[in-house]
């Protein structure tokens, strides 16, 4: 029986979670000075309503602001390659759909990368099955296993996983065509 | 200079739109379709948001422009998963 | 710079036009729904002009509304509408 009865974390993701529903209070009511004692309820419900439903998760804000930059280059890029596959006459695109291996496991970090890979340049999450993401790439010609594994390791470095196997095994690929 | 900078950024942004909407009535089917709405849209959307923040009045109205982007975002690429997954589960084939 | 909003504004709405003919042509639920994807999203780049334009910040508010609506329609058709199956795997991720 442990005498603390507040762990560092929760109180590390209570502080967390106060200051952000107080700056999405501040957000929604520009500012919220209007009515600072009901502002102050709903902020504090929230925080113990988002407690009691999730738990706190080991997150890196290294690993997110790292994320940040890459992102929104990565989302240019997908959407530049798109348009101008959109507007040429063809359109040039060769589809295919290929299965990764993941190393991520089941849960937050696994979604997050499902729907992040949906916006990177020429990939869609067609479906998971058995650890697998099947995915559908606009352009076979590009090396889409090189990206996802980078994708793979930045999303990891935010909640602080340890990718169990090394990103490219010797004689065996991580990714490999829909049969 | 800012005005300019935010037109230009609206501009691009209602391009990406019109891109998005050109792949969605001409790619084969419905996977790359959905590459073309997800990807042009929340691009154009992006920029749209950045135009309008830049001509903001106040630091809370951009903190709403950006969430409103954020939950787009998230909207649109999970319902990009689950529309593929939902035609992939049906057995829709890809075009090849 | 108010004309110049509306201009925008105008041309999604065509852009958003052009998106129904998706749902006319099918031709598979998905595609139906690919085009309730596209009116989400450009709904909500519309009332951020009209905002703009107008002068009328409770426009913002409306697009904050529509984007989480957006979200919850498709998340409701694609779970109970479209896929749901006897006997499916629960989802994992």
């Amino acid at each position: 029986m442990s005498r603390r009865i507040v762990s560092f974390p929760t109180l590390r993701s209570l502080a967390l979670r106060l200051t952000l529903f107080a700056l999405l209070w501040g957000v929604l009511t520009d500012g919220g000075v209007d009515a600072p004692a009901f502002g102050s309820v709903i902020i504090l419900t929230a925080t113990a309503l988002s407690l009691a439903l999730s738990r706190p998760t080991p997150w890196s804000l290294i690993g997110l602001l790292r994320f940040v930059p890459f992102f929104l280059w990565q989302s240019l890029r997908g959407g530049l390659d798109v348009a101008w596959r959109a507007f040429l006459p063809g359109p040039p695109i060769a589809p295919v759909v290929l299965t990764y291996r993941l190393r991520l496991p089941p849960g937050r970090a696994r979604a997050f990368m499902v729907a992040v890979n949906n916006l990177l340049p020429g990939t869609l999450s067609a479906e998971i099955s058995r650890n697998c993401l099947m995915v559908h790439v606009l352009d076979q010609r590009r090396s889409t296993g090189k990206a996802l594994a980078a994708l793979e390791d930045r999303i990891a470095a935010i909640f602080q996983i340890k990718l169990t196997s090394a990103a490219t095994a010797p004689g065996q690929s991580r990714i490999h065509a829909e049969a | 200079m800012a005005d300019l900078i935010s037109a230009f950024l609206l501009l691009g942004g209602v391009a990406f739109f019109l891109a998005g909407t050109l792949g969605l009535l001409r790619f084969p089917d419905v996977y790359s379709r959905l590459h073309a709405l997800t990807k042009a849209d929340n691009l154009g959307l992006g920029l749209l948001v950045a135009g309008l923040a830049i001509r903001s009045e106040s630091w809370f109205a951009v903190g709403k422009l950006v969430l409103i982007w954020l939950l787009v975002l998230v909207a649109s690429s999970f319902a990009c998963h689950l529309v593929a997954r939902a035609a992939w589960r049906r057995g829709i084939p890809p075009w090849t | 710079m108010t004309p110049f909003y509306l201009a925008l504004a105008l041309l999604l709405l065509l852009s958003l036009t052009a998106g129904l003919w998706r749902i006319l042509r099918g031709p598979t639920p998905a595609d139906r729904m690919l085009a309730a994807q596209l009116f989400g999203t450009t709904a909500v780049a519309v009332l951020l002009l009209l905002a703009e334009a107008t002068d009328q910040a409770a426009a913002r508010d409306v697009a904050l509304v529509f984007a989480l609506l957006a979200a919850v329609t498709m998340v409701a058709f694609v779970r109970r509408g479209w896929t749901a199956r006897p006997g499916e795997p629960p989802d994992d991720g």
